[in-house]
């Protein structure tokens, strides 16, 4: 066997490095017709003869006897025989072949094998697990013992007309009592699988960071009192904002000086903790300098309640959902820092939710306006379903699609990766950037949702500059929709405006949309 | 006199819809809700047939079957075995035990009635 691989190896390597059959028999002292023998796999080479082919070949006589790659056939031949893939024609004969003349992919293939094996020894322990756990064993003889009951006792009232009175009334309180003993049954059942849901389920770090944001509705008391203690935020929507960063920025000693002009000697006291430099742009536009110098401020001041945040999760949080979650806090902060939540609502309240009025009355970018928007709600009622006002999710993407940001609401699924449903209005906001386009999405669970999308430009602007945009979007529940200035002449009704959309292909049950790009992941559905 | 069925059952409520159902049919029915206490019951009452749930506090229905059908004064009783686990393995241990039939919950009533009726008319 070894020998097959040998014979070809030798055959390769020859022709990679441009010798000749004839050539390489003559260094090796034997003659073309044998070499073309031992190429072939005809006959066996060994001991002397082996050094002598490999050390013409320049290679260590190890490298031709062909122990790695016997072991690559050994697998592969296990690959030859798996009945999941005797349809494919895949025969061993071929398989010394494959190893010799495409070493990589082999072991490409063998890999993808092993891997595959794993997965599935994994999905047999984890139903393994279902199958065998006591206490889902224990809950559904319970749930199958209520409502045997229920069963038994509903075809006795259903059956049989002559029950004296007392004996009937007796049999409607059992049917009363088990629904109920079935109910929390069930309710135990849920809460298990919950349970299973957050801590013994691998998680990656999208997830972590979705239920962290969702487990917080969004909202961290802890940054918004860290931030008012700053002594910025109690600053309304004025001049005086940005004097405030830059005294709260000269409280830690740092430096402001204009881009290319920091001084030296700022530079050389940063480590002795004196001067710290912040370089910023002259003549940059206001709402950039003021989101730069918010920046500045969370950094100087924010790392300690940021780290006592993440380690009073009730949840550990991995390592990189960590730095992700960490710098989505100091942006949080930052925003926090730039439109305070009392009179941000109050604004946001009387412009009816404009995100264009409110980024230009607070002087900050539309992004900033529509991720504040998320978390001031939540204070405002406690993060419950009251009437806080409307309850904001936003979803931004890049132009490829891709989610770059989000901050979700537990009624709206947006998309952890890749693209959302096409027909969102914000991937049609990049048709016509800057300009804020509304849509009643529909979805197919019935649930309607007002989306306001723009796409925003980013980077410098100037003559032969790319112009590259993002685009984000809010969604408000369509019940919500009235106290924005965007629900005005709206019809939420069944044959107003609303337009069918899924959440993305996958999970989109809506069946013959030419939209679709991927099959749904379960079963066949029926709209 | 009438034909008697001892049910073996801790679910009250169960025990309350089989006896009314086998008391309409004629039978006499009595019952125990522990399972500890049932093969004393069986030795004392003689009954004609016996419901028996798989599982039961004190001791399991199997625990039951085998030391019905090792004590040579009752091993004949007409046993018919109700359980809530669908496992085919609980059903060939019952049958290598000797029940006599297998009711998997949840169960109909015209089934339970059918079944002790065949076997004890």
């Amino acid at each position: 066997m070894a020998t097959t691989i040998v014979g070809l190896k030798i055959r390769e390597t020859r022709r990679a490095l441009g010798i000749s059959q004839s050539e390489l028999a003559r260094r090796m002292g034997i003659s073309p017709a044998y070499l073309n023998l031992i190429e072939f796999s005809k006959r066996r080479i060994g001991g002397r003869l082996l050094k002598t082919a490999a050390d013409c070949l320049d290679l260590q006589p190890s490298d031709l006897d062909g122990a790695a790659e016997l072991r690559l056939v050994n697998e592969l031949r296990e690959i030859a025989v798996d009945p999941g893939l005797q349809s494919t024609g895949v025969g061993a004969d071929s398989i010394e072949a494959f190893v010799g003349r495409f070493p990589e992919w082999a072991a490409a293939l063998a890999q993808v094998h092993r891997s595959d094996g794993a997965n599935r020894e994994l999905a047999t322990a984890l139903s393994d697990r279902l199958n065998h756990d006591p206490y889902l064993g224990d809950i559904v003889h319970q749930m199958l013992t209520h409502i045997s009951a229920i069963r038994s006792t509903s075809e006795i009232l259903d059956d049989i007309q002559d029950i004296d009175p007392a004996r009937r009334e007796r049999f409607h309180d059992v049917l009363v009592a088990e629904s109920h003993r079935l109910t929390d049954v069930a309710q135990a059942l849920a809460g298990y699988f919950d349970k299973a849901h957050t801590t013994a389920r691998t998680v990656t770090p999208v997830e972590e960071i979705e239920s962290f944001l969702l487990s917080n509705g969004n909202h961290f008391p802890a940054i918004e009192i860290a931030v008012e203690e700053i002594g910025v935020s109690r600053t309304v929507a004025d001049t005086s904002r940005e004097g405030a960063l830059i005294a709260a920025l000269d409280a830690r000693n740092y430096a402001i000086a204009a881009e290319q002009e920091v001084p030296e000697d700022a530079l050389a006291n940063r480590s002795a903790g004196m001067d710290r430099p912040l370089s910023m742009s002259v003549g940059v536009p206001r709402g950039a300098s003021l989101d730069t110098l918010a920046r500045a401020v969370v950094d100087a001041y924010m790392d300690e309640p940021i780290a006592a945040l993440l380690g009073a999760q009730p949840e550990p949080v991995s390592a990189v959902a960590r730095q992700h979650i960490t710098a989505l806090l100091k942006t949080y902060a930052a925003d926090a820092l730039l439109m305070p939540a009392r009179p941000f609502l109050e604004s946001a309240e009387r412009l009816r939710y404009d995100l264009d009025a409110l980024s230009r009355s607070w002087a900050v970018e539309f992004d900033g306006v529509c991720r504040r928007l998320t978390a001031v709600r939540a204070q405002n009622d406690g993060g419950g379903q009251g009437d806080g006002g409307p309850r904001f999710a936003y979803f931004a993407c890049n132009a490829a699609g891709h989610t770059i940001d989000r901050r979700p609401l537990p009624d709206l699924p947006f998309p952890r990766h890749g693209a959302a449903c096409p027909l969102w209005s914000i991937y049609r906001s990049f048709a016509s950037p800057e300009t804020v386009i509304r849509q009643v999405a529909h979805f197919p669970d019935g649930e309607k949702m007002l989306f306001v999308a723009r796409a925003r430009r980013i980077g410098p602007v100037g003559f032969d500059l790319p112009a590259d945009y993002v685009a984000d979007m809010i969604a408000v529940p369509a019940m919500n929709a009235g106290q924005l200035v965007y629900g005005d002449g709206i019809d939420f009704g069944s044959r107003g405006n609303a337009e069918p959309v899924g959440p993305n292909c996958r999970i989109c049950p809506r069946e013959g949309c030419r939209h679709r790009t991927d099959d749904p992941l379960v079963g066949r559905f029926v709209n | 006199m009438s034909r008697h069925v001892l049910i073996v059952e801790d679910e009250e409520n169960i025990v309350e819809s089989l006896s009314f159902l086998l008391e309409r049919e004629g039978y006499r029915v009595t019952s125990v809700l522990d399972g500890a206490q049932a093969v004393p019951c069986i030795e004392s009452s003689r009954p004609d047939l016996l419901i028996l749930d798989v599982m039961l506090p004190g001791l399991d229905g199997f625990e039951i079957l085998r030391a019905i059908r090792s004590n040579a004064a009752i091993k004949d009783l007409p046993v018919v075995m109700l359980t809530a686990k669908m496992q085919q393995q609980d059903r060939r241990t019952a049958e290598d035990i000797g029940a006599n039939a297998f009711v998997t919950k949840p169960f109909s009533n015209a089934e339970v009635v059918s079944i002790v009726k065949r076997l004890s008319p």
